[in-house]
């Protein structure tokens, strides 16, 4: 029989997603600026975790960071600044001042993940499976409809309810079933950029090549529920069709950056 | 075209900063710091605030290629103002020319800074252009920091408002964060 210390423990890689990168960049700004407003908030907060996090494993190389997430991240705080421009007005001082503190920040997180090379024949390959995982969600979400919705949490009812309290059971059934598949249901109206397609695609190829190498849990750190992580209600419904297609076609699991904190934490070594 | 403020040509200042390389290659050699470098320092300082204050203000670009190239010019002169706030730190503490060193290192994405610059002044930009211009701006900081030549956050908050700075850093973040929520609850218990 195996023993626990023969288990082969796997490797933990931890990949960001632009969203957490420019997320923990302002977080770590707004506290040099002693901005209570931006520092207190938990969006902001959420990135600063798993950075502080990666900081002290910096030497297992446990964060990673593709060449695309990388100039997505630049490109995306910069057009950040550059639209603040032309709603502040016309006096460049203050974007400018925050352009450079956010941008060395950015950099300075960069600086601690590994820049990994990407199989460009292998990112190919898997960006065709990429576009037809998609396509297959959007077929899925078509079929999540008020009708279907309602129908589904009907038929849920008929198995918990008694006949008397059925009425008012299945109006928060309706409600539940909606949450459990928000995830699935904003796909329609959000469908994945070519830049989600693209960065997905070449964490595909990445978690190929970690696991040819040793046994490796990929994590994409996103704050983006639409595409990438699950949503997680206040109710303790978890909305994650597409989270889950994602790990179970790619072997990438996605989730938002203080859960995957949690988990580095945990980790030894 | 710019007219109304001093328009050196591209190699009068090319010239200078290669005159600013010589002095800093000769203390290298010589183990000694050569305070006659603050000159054309100043000089440098002085025409690239010039090109920045035009910039601030100028409305015949689009918003953006005119901030592309205002941030450009502000990153220079703030940079140049660190190297001579250095050299100055170094001659009060009797310090070797280790400074020159990191002067040198950074004087080469200087010139890289301001050769961009200056190939796409006083046009429109296409985002590649922006795009590359910042990039190097980007260079630019990361081997200022490198060298211990990159103005901190208290200089540059220095010749500004901070409470204008927060307010503006606030309205940014909180554009940043409704940008990502693209559905219509992120659904975060």
């Amino acid at each position: 029989m195996q023993s626990q210390s023969e288990v082969v423990k796997k490797r933990l890689k931890i990949a960001l997603e632009t969203s957490v990168i420019i997320a923990a960049s302002v977080y770590f700004v707004s506290k040099e600026l002693d901005s209570e407003k931006t520092a207190k908030d938990v969006h902001y907060e959420r990135a600063q975790k798993l950075i502080t996090e990666l900081k002290n494993r910096v030497a297992q190389r446990t964060g990673v960071v593709t060449r695309t997430i990388l100039r997505e991240s630049r490109n995306a705080l910069r057009n950040a600044i550059t639209n603040s421009l032309e709603r502040e007005g016309l006096n460049p001082q203050n974007p400018s001042i925050i352009l450079n503190q956010c941008g060395d920040r950015l950099e300075r997180i960069v600086e601690m993940l590994s820049l990994e090379p990407i199989d460009q024949k292998r990112k190919d390959h898997f960006f065709t499976q990429v576009v037809s995982m998609y396509s297959m969600l959007l077929e899925r979400a078509s079929l999540v409809t008020e009708r279907t919705t309602r129908a589904l949490a009907e038929d849920r009812t008929k198995l918990t309810a008694s006949p008397r309290y059925r009425g008012i059971k299945s109006e928060l059934g309706t409600h539940e079933v909606r949450q459990e598949f928000r995830q699935l249901y904003n796909l329609r109206g959000n469908p994945p950029t070519p830049r989600d397609r693209e960065i997905l695609s070449e964490l595909a190829a990445l978690s190929e090549s970690y696991s040819a190498e040793i046994p490796t849990d990929l994590y994409l750190a996103s704050t983006d529920s639409s595409h990438f992580s699950p949503m997680r209600f206040p109710t303790g419904i978890v909305s994650d069709q597409i989270t889950k297609q994602i790990e179970e076609t790619f072997h990438v699991r996605c989730d938002w950056p203080d859960v995957i904190a949690e988990i580095v934490s945990k980790q030894e070594g | 075209m710019v007219k109304s403020v001093e328009r050196r040509s591209f190699a009068v200042v090319l010239s200078q900063l290669g005159d600013i390389g010589t002095r800093l290659d000769g203390m290298i050699e010589q183990k000694k710091l050569d305070m006659s470098i603050v000159h054309p320092l100043d000089e440098l300082i002085q025409f690239s605030q010039n090109r920045e204050e035009h910039w601030k203000t100028y409305k015949g670009l689009s918003t953006k290629s005119a901030f592309v190239t205002y941030h450009s010019w502000r990153n220079i002169r703030l940079i140049l103002e660190k190297i001579k706030s250095r050299f100055l730190e170094a001659e009060i503490r009797h310090e070797n020319p280790g400074v020159a060193i990191d002067g040198a290192k950074v004087l080469g994405s200087l010139v890289d800074a301001y050769t961009g610059v200056t190939e796409i002044e006083g046009r429109e930009l296409s985002k590649d252009e922006q795009s590359a211009t910042l990039n190097r701006i980007t260079e630019l900081r990361n081997v200022a920091y490198s060298c211990n030549m990159l103005p901190s956050i208290d200089d540059e908050l220095r010749e500004a408002d901070k409470e204008a700075v927060i307010e503006v850093f606030d309205n940014f973040a909180v554009a940043v964060r409704s940008s990502e929520e693209t559905t219509e609850d992120s659904a975060r218990d």
